[in-house]
């Protein structure tokens, strides 16, 4: 009876041991070809352009995670206005959604606070790859996040950068310049990609679900010795 | 006979004449090409981005008109961009209100609106015949050119649309190129007048010898 006791015991924490790693913190990343699609927003007085659909792997599900900073890099065209309250923002989507205006009401999409602002360096009247440093995802932001990830059995969202009244930005899917330096002019072109970063940590229910789990156990095995030792001493004695 | 033959041979000179003063006309070709300047103005009335200045120190000389051109510029979702060429590297809409601006006939789009494009208006240089200018844009085109020794050249959409003109793509300068043919030759009302009264005698001349 002892042995199978401990067996059950062993089987029981090793699981649970086995079950933490998967809701370990971390940062899914994904790189993808840029979209450069540009659609109207915020009823045309600004504009939307596609970044693209980031895939993310979690091996072990979305439950139990929550998406606390995100950060991407990527190859645009801003206008020198594109600063402060007026530098266009990341909205993650749905798949597929066209139509933004609706779906950040239906909760299909939701509005990021990160910015993308003509000063972030490297600034210019042209194309320019920015990265920004990890913001901040608010408690709302990351249970949007979570639901447009799980709508997805890939774990795709599309990614947009949107202005309310900014229609002068491009994300070029392609970018061409003529080469003149050779003795013919040459074509040439680039091909721009996008990462995403997303930094999670496990749940705090989950966390306070597994300490609890392991206390319990803990202590149940604390005092299944304790007794073992009290039976072992009295037969003992 | 003699008389008959004379008569034809005179015509058929003077038609000659005619045809060959439309003709007699020196001509030659200015090309340049630039960085762009992407600097964009939208006060509402139209967006007008300014490509840059070319032809600095280029002077009228015996030229009349710019007569063909081609244009070669890089920029991003643009559809139906009109290209004005004239004098004002700022403020287009005062450049424009006083007659400053010409508006060169070209119109430029993006293939690909989700790409940044070199795009060669009309065509490759290599294989495409050149961008017909009217004949009053090709002469005020001329005329700002000969009082200013320079031209500016602008990319106009309506207000608030979203075309983007790069000045760089990743660290590479982006540039735009023109090429103008000019030419001497001008079919002022005048001259238009002139042929068509010399052709009109001459076709006289030819049924009055018919008939006799």
């Amino acid at each position: 009876m002892n042995a199978i006791k401990i067996a059950v015991l062993l089987s029981i924490l090793i699981a649970s041991t086995l079950l933490i790693p998967g809701a370990r913190a971390g940062i899914a990343t994904s790189t993808v070809d840029q979209n450069g699609t540009k659609i109207g927003f915020n009823s045309n007085n600004g504009s939307a352009s596609k970044i693209g659909t980031f895939d993310f792997n979690f091996p072990n599900g979305l439950g139990g995670l929550d998406f606390i900073e995100a950060r991407i890099r990527l190859s645009v065209q801003l206008p020198p206005e594109a600063i402060g309250d007026l530098a266009p923002q990341i909205v993650f989507a749905k798949l597929g959604e066209t139509n933004l205006d609706q779906a950040l009401i239906t909760g299909d999409a939701i509005r990021t606070d990160i910015r993308i602002s003509y000063n972030l360096f490297p600034s210019g009247l042209g194309i320019v790859e920015k990265q920004t440093d990890f913001v901040n995802l608010t408690n709302a932001q990351n249970l949007a996040l979570s639901a447009i990830l799980a709508s997805d059995p890939s774990s795709r969202l599309d990614a947009w950068l949107v202005s309310d009244t900014l229609t002068a930005i491009t994300v070029p899917a392609f970018g061409e310049y003529v080469d003149l330096s050779g003795p013919f002019p040459i074509v040439v072109i680039t091909r721009y990609d996008s990462t995403l970063d997303l930094k999670f940590v496990p749940e705090p229910s989950t966390s306070i679900a597994f300490t609890g789990l392991s206390l319990w156990l803990l202590r149940g095995a604390r005092s299944w010795k304790r007794n073992r030792n009290l039976k072992f001493s009295n037969s003992k004695g | 006979m003699f008389r008959s033959t004379l008569s034809v041979s005179t015509s058929v000179g003077s038609l000659l004449l005619i045809l060959s003063s439309w003709g007699i006309a020196t001509a030659d070709i200015i090309k340049e090409f630039t960085q762009q300047s992407g600097v964009a103005e939208d006060f509402g009335l139209r967006r007008a981005v300014y490509l840059g200045r070319l032809f600095n120190g280029v002077d009228g000389g015996p030229f009349r008109r710019m007569d063909s051109m081609y244009a070669i510029v890089t920029l991003a979702q643009a559809t139906n961009v009109q290209l004005f060429a004239g004098d004002g590297n700022s403020n287009f809409d005062s450049a424009f209100s006083q007659g400053k601006m010409i508006d060169t006939g070209i119109r430029v789009s993006n293939s690909n609106q989700t790409d940044t494009q070199v795009v060669f208006v009309p065509g490759n240089p290599s294989n495409t015949p050149p961008f017909k200018i009217g004949v009053p844009a090709g002469v005020a085109i001329h005329d700002s050119l000969a009082a200013n020794n320079r031209l500016d050249f602008w990319l106009v959409g309506i207000t608030n649309s979203g075309f983007t003109v790069p000045a760089n793509v990743s660290g590479n300068v982006a540039n735009f190129f023109i090429q103008f043919d000019r030419s001497t030759a001008v079919p002022e009302p005048a001259s238009v007048l002139l042929a068509g009264s010399g052709l009109v005698a001459l076709l006289a001349r030819r049924r009055l010898w018919r008939s006799k």
